[in-house]
């Protein structure tokens, strides 16, 4: 009898044991919450068009950045040079008024002059010297878990001056229509009227998608080992891909970098990264280098990098690795002959696309149509060529 | 019972006063205190009484009395308390404390005089001896010891007395006994060897020993040269906890060190614990300066420290993790310890290797006369404890155990998240005495813990202690003993993770350390002015920091083994306790410790003047088999001085410096209870520590009131803590994922206590800011902006209540109340958008607190029955933790789930949880 009491106890402990039952979500209204201007500033050795992006920190319950506008932004060499930046259409990114790239031995500052006319200035940044050869292979993988093409990427610096190393790629492939016709099937403003074959007015057959990575990678060397990365790899697309049905290419920038600028990335990197207990971390806040004039203590997020840019970009054929056989499509593109009564209907809402006449073949209707995204390639990327584009 | 005592009681004076009662007195009295109607005695007749105050508190008498004898008044308004009363001389009225019935007493009780007494002789006019009423002789015979021969021909008015105290049954010797001469605030105690010494006034001293598990005895003493004699004691057997304990009734006020807190493993019975659990260590956190990041949080932040800046010592030997379950028990057997010390503030020169405290633990000896057990039945826990002696009077056998059965409990739940998880843990202590001989001890203790625990489905977490220790104690004569001590400890985890859906991530990590110490500790007795104690230690470190198997054959980890670590910390060390005279007492010590990091091991070496990171690496030096890496090493100060004001007020004052070469990484963000412990080495420097701290103490009643204010301010260099985003598990190269900086702490610590009467326990408050700071010219390297941040533990005010009030003998009731500042966090305050994500704001290192920690505990203790020949001694106790179910939390974490930030708290115990538990002696 004494047993069975304490069996009651046992039980409310254990429930109170289970650490799950512990753990409470519980709503973090960020009324702690500190604006802070968040500064991204890259300037590369590139004649270019410079872009800066100046946004603030925004509260949980918010979905996107408030864009700092009206700012005066510049960019101020040792020689007193100015270059002036505008604002864009976009909110919050400023262009350089003019093309100019970061010269070697020259170094840089930038200057923001905010809306609120809060003063903000980044220490001086010099351009790091790199003599740096880059090149992508492109490797075709049988492997059972691994059936697909890798793109892989090494370097080898001759300058043994930079060490450190930020890669940004991009990639753009083409993409055709599998059911593509020239022609539409388009339903008349009443239904009475029916529908009717018209030419196409607007490429749908061959259409481009241009994908910005954003996840951040980093290499250094040090002068314990020799000014060379490894072979590593950007980018593994499986075989299944439609991305690689036709002609793929991959962008690789590779910045050289500051070792300041590399810090930064790193710790940024770390916070972008969940997943194991591996990737706990200590959570706090990124210095940067770039402070408020007026209070030296007021937090800025963001870093002004100076870097130079090695870019390389490599292009390759479905059939280079796999002629004569099957492309891959993001939909099965399901053929079907629906009766005439319901075509007004079936076009009007813009779902599927005539793709040929039913002559006698299966079905009951007239014509035969496809899924929209079969039939049309601008579901899923643009029909203007890109400027880089070769074939 | 208490009709068994009345009736002994009658009996007893009828026997033996039956001439003492003639005169005849008239008074009245309603509701008043017995020290009231006993003033009132003493008033209008010439009965003076002599008693302790604290024995009278709380009774209320009542009664009408014409023309009665004395004998029956007194009889009367003591018959509700354990008190007797005994006429000395027809004018004095003694009242004793008696609470136990002995059959019989065995004869050799007042112990054997030896050589050096010259004589003894009958004194028929003895004062009356406590605990002395029941013997079965009719006689009230007692011993008077004379020590030396009287000499007219000097004017030496004070002798030293020297002894060892043992005891009777089973030849141990009784370390921590007080002695103490009665009304005249003279006071010593028994070292662990049983050897006391004590300085005394010329002619009769009654001197008074008592302690924890020996029958408080007074012997009176006559002195007229310096001289040695020896107790041997008795055990108090069939003694519960109530009768009052007074060893080291003056500690407080004479000690020369500051900053030393004694727990007595008897006296916390009665304090509401979790799940019913008598606990050492969250004892501990009651007290001033000594607190813990929260609730379920292992470790112990001690005077602003770091929780890795403890020792931890049980027989010896370090405990590197002393808690169970996330810290909600400590793993220290309550059954099986029987001192704890902990030195807060100057820490004497034979301990070192960390910076803030030392905890002291011993295992108790077993029993070498009679088998005996103890064993509780708890809730979560069972525990057992047994001693049995192999050699009788010589060597003896205690094991105890304790172990949940949670795990046998969850399996058999229908709850399906419940049936998969896992939390169990159990330790294990067993040690082994043997008395060679007079001069030669040898003890042998072992001790095992383990924990597991499942976190989430798919993860097991467990860890476990493991120690032994060898000590050999020899006496090489009066003057000198020295002690032995081989010991050896290993701390390990292990994280399994295996999940069902994505079998890819599937791991096995451990981490490992294991050392082994050899230790000569010397006591040289030189004179009563100086007493020295030195030796010589020498450890080994090897950590294994980390293995991670993958297992699954596709797993996406790559098999991870990060390189042993190997080193040896050794030190020299001497001090003097010197009386400079009656008032000035100066503890000095020094110590000298040398570290050596030993190969193999490669050592990676990075630019000069940068901070460290990948990019910075210039070379990798490979050391061989014990070669060595890097040496450090210091001399570390440990002085304190104790100076009385008045003979019970004293001040004291200490420096302490300190050097730890290990060190821990933690971090109170995440859930998993994980911290490893690195060496020093060519990257990573010793931290250090330098302490100031004064204190007044007072004891007052009889010494029933202690009081004590403590003030300490601390500086640290070289504390070790994560850079922003650093990675926390496995680094190959942590020394590029941490940086140290300093730290500084301060503080006032009061502490009253109450140790005797029906009302007893204690009050403290505590105001301490603990504070660290990263600066650096590089901004990777800047935490908040190098400026001073509070850390992690940084609690301002906590204030801890203990009460305790005994209803009856059997009843009482007890409560604790605890308030503490919430500890600092790190916030995220919000999001931000860069290079195409979205990141998370955080605030400045620690900038906000969690909300404010409070909690009441209760508990109710019933006392079995007091029969002699019951088969065992029991005890109830049902408790409350949290009665007012506060929910604390004990963190706050934020997790990114698919983009969201979503944070969370987790409280470990957000409602009473109540609890009951039965313990037993047999």
């Amino acid at each position: 009898m004494k047993l069975k009491k304490e069996y009651k106890f046992i039980l409310i402990v254990l429930i109170i044991f289970t650490i799950n039952s512990c753990v409470e979500p519980f709503d973090a209204k960020t009324e702690n919450f500190e604006n802070i201007l968040v500064i991204k500033a890259t300037l590369t050795n590139e004649i270019n068009y410079q872009e800066i992006e100046i946004n603030h920190t925004y509260k949980f319950e918010e979905n996107s950045p408030i864009a700092e506008t009206n700012a005066n932004v510049k960019i101020i060499d040792d020689l007193q040079n100015e270059y002036q930046f505008h604002e864009s259409t976009d909110g919050g990114v400023y262009i350089s008024s003019d093309a100019f790239g970061a010269q070697p031995n020259r170094s840089y500052q930038l200057s923001i002059k905010t809306n609120l006319g809060k003063q903000y200035i980044s220490e001086f940044a010099e351009l790091p010297l790199s003599e740096l050869n880059n090149n992508l292979y492109i490797y075709k993988e049988t492997d059972n878990n691994m059936n697909g093409i890798s793109i892989y990427m090494d370097s080898y610096d001759t300058s043994e001056n930079s060490r450190y190393y930020r890669y940004e790629y991009e990639e753009t492939y083409k993409i055709v229509a599998p059911y593509w016709s020239a022609y539409d099937l388009v339903s008349a403003p009443n239904k009475e009227d029916g529908v009717s074959l018209v030419l196409k007015t607007k490429e749908e057959r061959v259409c481009y998608n241009t994908v910005k990575f954003n996840e951040i990678i980093l290499k250094n060397t040090n002068k314990y080992g020799e000014n060379i990365i490894e072979p590593f790899l950007v980018r593994f697309i499986s075989r299944d891909n439609y991305i690689i049905s036709h002609r793929y290419s991959m962008l690789v920038k590779q910045y050289a970098l500051s070792r300041e600028a590399y810090n930064f990335y790193e710790t940024l990197k770390d916070f972008s990264e969940s997943g194991s207990i591996f990737s706990e971390n200590q959570p706090g806040f990124i210095y940067g280098n770039i402070v408020s004039e007026d209070d030296p203590e007021e937090k800025v997020i963001g870093f002004f990098d100076v870097s130079m840019v090695f870019s390389k970009r490599v292009y390759f054929n479905f059939y280079d690795f796999y002629l004569g056989e099957m492309r891959s499509y993001p939909s099965s593109c399901l053929i079907t002959s629906p009766p005439e009564s319901s075509l007004w209907s079936l076009m009007n809402s813009g779902t599927v696309k005539f793709q040929n006449e039913n002559e006698g073949g299966e079905g009951d209707g007239p014509y035969y149509l496809v899924p929209l995204i079969c039939g049309d390639c601008t579901v899923l990327g643009t029909n203007i060529v890109p400027d880089f584009w070769e074939e | 019972m208490r009709f068994l005592l009345i009736i002994i009681l009658f009996f007893s004076f009828n026997l033996s006063f039956a001439q003492d009662n003639k005169v005849k007195i008239s008074m009245s009295f309603e509701n008043s205190s017995v020290k009231d109607v006993l003033d009132g005695i003493e008033e209008i007749t010439n009965y003076k009484f002599y008693y302790i105050e604290s024995w009278l508190e709380g009774e209320l008498v009542s009664g009408d009395y014409e023309n009665i004898s004395i004998n029956i008044i007194l009889t009367d308004i003591l018959r509700n308390t354990v008190l007797n009363f005994y006429f000395l001389n027809n004018e004095k009225i003694v009242l004793t404390h008696n609470n136990i019935i002995y059959d019989n007493l065995p004869e050799s009780f007042f112990g054997e005089p030896n050589k050096r007494v010259v004589g003894t002789e009958d004194d028929q006019d003895a004062s009356p001896i406590f605990y002395d009423e029941y013997k079965s002789s009719n006689k009230n015979k007692t011993e008077i010891v004379r020590i030396g021969k009287e000499n007219k021909n000097t004017n030496q008015k004070e002798f030293t007395l020297t002894g060892f105290v043992k005891n009777m049954t089973t030849g141990e010797p009784i370390s921590n006994l007080a002695i103490v001469v009665k009304g005249k605030n003279i006071g010593t105690e028994t070292n662990n060897e049983g050897f006391y010494k004590i300085k005394l006034s010329s002619g009769l001293n009654i001197l008074e020993l008592s302690s924890i598990e020996i029958e408080n005895v007074q012997k009176k003493i006559f002195i007229f040269n310096d001289g040695s004699f020896d107790f041997n004691l008795n055990e108090s057997y069939g003694v519960l906890d109530e009768i009052v304990i007074e060893a080291d009734v003056n500690r407080n006020i004479t000690k020369a060190i500051t900053g030393v807190s004694q727990i007595d493993i008897k006296k916390i019975k009665n304090i509401p614990l979790l799940f019913g659990e008598r606990d050492i260590l969250k004892v501990a956190t009651k007290l001033p300066g000594i607190t813990t990041a929260g609730e379920g949080a292992g470790g112990y932040n001690v005077r602003g420290g770091k929780s890795d800046q403890n020792l931890i010592l049980l027989d010896n030997a370090v405990i590197y993790n002393p808690s169970h379950f996330f810290g909600i028990f400590s793993a220290l057997n309550p059954f099986t310890s029987s001192t704890v010390n902990i030195y807060k503030g100057s820490i004497p020169s034979e301990y070192g290797g960390r910076l803030s405290s030392v905890f002291d633990i011993n295992t108790k000896d077993a029993n070498v006369s009679s088998f005996s057990g103890e064993a509780s039945i708890g809730p979560v826990m069972s525990n057992l404890t047994l001693e049995i002696p192999i050699i009788k009077e010589k060597s003896g056998f205690l094991i105890g155990a304790r172990s949940t059965y949670s795990d046998w409990i969850l399996k058999h739940l229908e709850e399906e998240s419940l049936k998969n998880s896992q939390a169990s843990f159990y330790d294990v202590v067993a040690k082994y005495n043997h008395k060679i001989n007079n001069n030669n001890d040898i003890k042998f203790s072992g001790y095992i813990s383990k924990d597991v625990f499942s976190i989430t489905s798919d993860s097991l977490y467990s860890y476990s202690n493991r120690l032994f220790s060898l000590k050999w104690d020899h006496r090489f004569n009066n003057k000198n003993n020295g002690k032995l001590i081989l010991v050896n400890s290993q701390y390990d985890f292990d994280i399994n993770y295996n999940s069902n859906s994505d079998i890819n991530q599937n791991f096995n990590l451990g981490y490992k350390i294991n050392e082994t110490e050899l230790k000569l500790k010397m006591n040289y007795f030189y004179s009563d002015v100086h007493k020295f104690d030195y030796g010589i230690s020498s450890k080994l470190y090897v950590v294994s920091p980390g293995e991670l198997k993958p297992f699954g054959l596709n797993s996406i980890y790559d098999p991870l083994i990060i390189p042993e670590e190997r080193a040896l910390e050794s030190a020299v060390f001497i001090s003097d306790s010197y009386s400079v005279n009656e008032r000035l007492l100066i503890d000095a010590g020094i110590r000298y410790s040398f570290y050596v990091a030993l190969g193999p091991s490669s050592q990676r070496v990075y630019e000069d003047g940068v901070p460290l990171g990948e990019g910075t690496l210039v070379d990798v030096l490979n050391f061989e088999n014990n070669e060595v890496i890097k040496t450090y090493g210091g001399l570390e100060v440990r002085l304190s001085t104790r100076y009385f004001l008045t003979s019970d007020t004293s001040i004291k004052a200490s420096y302490n410096n300190t050097f730890q070469y290990i060190h821990t990484l933690s971090n109170n963000t995440t859930v998993s209870p994980t911290d490893t412990w690195k060496l020093s080495d060519l990257n990573i420097e010793p931290q250090e520590a330098n302490q100031l701290s004064l204190g007044f103490y007072k004891n007052f009643k009889e010494n029933n009131y202690e009081l004590s204010i403590e003030g300490y301010y601390k500086k640290f260099e070289n504390l070790l803590d994560y850079k922003v985003g650093a990675k926390l598990l496995l680094n190959e190269a942590i020394e590029t994922e941490v940086l140290q900086g300093e730290g500084k702490a301060y503080g006032v610590e009061f502490l009253i206590k109450k140790l005797n009467g029906k009302f007893n326990g204690w009050l403290g408050y505590t105001y301490a800011r603990t504070f660290n700071k990263f600066d650096s010219k590089f901004n990777e390297e800047l935490i908040n902006n190098g400026n001073y941040f509070p850390s992690n533990y940084d609690k301002p005010h906590d204030f801890s209540l203990v009460t305790n009030y005994k209803i009856t003998n059997r009843f009482s009731i007890s409560a604790n109340f605890i308030y503490q500042t919430g500890r600092p966090v790190t916030y995220p305050v919000g999001n931000y958008y860069y290079n195409g994500a979205e990141y998370v704001l955080y605030s400045d290192r620690n900038e906000f607190r969690i909300p404010d920690y409070y909690r009441l505990d209760l508990s109710f203790n019933l006392e079995g029955n007091h029969k002699i020949k019951k088969f065992a001694h029991s005890f109830w106790n049902f408790s409350i933790y949290n009665v007012l179910g506060r929910n604390n939390p004990y963190s706050v974490f934020f997790v990114n789930e698919s983009g969201e930030i979503n944070a969370y708290k987790s409280s470990i115990f957000a409602i009473p949880v109540p609890t009951i538990s039965y313990n037993f002696k047999f």
